[in-house]
């Protein structure tokens, strides 16, 4: 939910940041900005979906946390994939929170109750 | 009829659609920059940001669509609690789409907003049901 909210306030900054010079056109920065918003806006429900499963039951916890890595795999592989090709520059923070949450997610899924 | 809308198949449809959303989102990218954006910001670089942003939004999409559908099969409190949030979150999807849609600046597609109506609509009475 942080990610998202900040993906609204810093939303040029971020996209200065990620797309080659080139690109950052005046029209291309204005579509980076609405899309860097509504990527915020998937962050944050994201983020509420996740919030809100943070009381439930053991076994359930376990499957939304294996779901959780699998789905942080996705990104952590599309960021990388992106990083070696050399066409835009996903912001490095983010690559490591998504390889951090797929470790923890592994780690956590691992353990027995 | 309203009976088969339980949280589980809630949970199982709305997964599906954000993981067959992001896929669409992946594989056609072009067009739905195309469809989105006014004909101005649509020069050679706004078109090519566009694009790798679709694919940015649509690994998103994806990683929702797995999250919701790998708890597809948690206990019926847990999975109530989901779909609620599932609602709440759709909900802030389907508002700032629609504010787009009146500030008129740019166009998200219809059958995305109407996708984002219907999961709300089905977590809703999924939820309020005993």
């Amino acid at each position: 939910m942080t990610l998202g909210t900040l993906f609204y306030i810093v939303s040029s900054m971020i996209a200065n940041d990620t797309f080659p010079e080139k690109l950052l056109t005046k029209e291309g920065l204005r579509i980076a900005e609405l899309m860097q918003e509504a990527l915020g806006t998937f962050l944050i429900a994201m983020g509420i979906l996740l919030f809100s499963l943070r009381n439930v039951d053991k076994k359930s916890a376990r499957k939304a946390i294996t779901g959780v890595g699998f789905a942080s795999t996705a990104l952590f592989i599309g960021g990388i994939l992106h990083l070696l090709k050399n066409d835009v520059h996903p912001p490095i923070p983010g690559i490591i929170a998504a390889g951090l949450i797929l470790l923890l997610s592994v780690v956590v899924v691992a353990q027995e109750y | 009829m309203l009976k088969f809308i339980t949280p589980r198949n809630v949970l199982i449809t709305t997964g599906l659609g954000f993981l067959l959303t992001g896929v669409i989102f992946q594989i056609d990218s072009i067009q739905l920059a195309k469809d989105t954006f006014p004909k101005e910001l649509l020069t050679q670089e706004g078109l090519r940001i566009a694009e790798l942003m679709q694919e940015g939004l649509g690994t998103l999409l994806i990683m929702v669509g797995i999250i919701i559908f790998t708890a597809r099969n948690i206990e019926k409190e847990a999975a109530r609690k989901l779909v609620i949030s599932i609602g709440i979150g759709s909900s802030v999807l389907f508002i700032g789409a629609i504010m787009h849609l009146l500030e008129d600046d740019i166009n998200p597609p219809i059958s995305g907003i109407v996708m984002i109506g219907t999961f709300i609509l089905l977590t809703v009475i999924a939820s309020a049901q005993d």
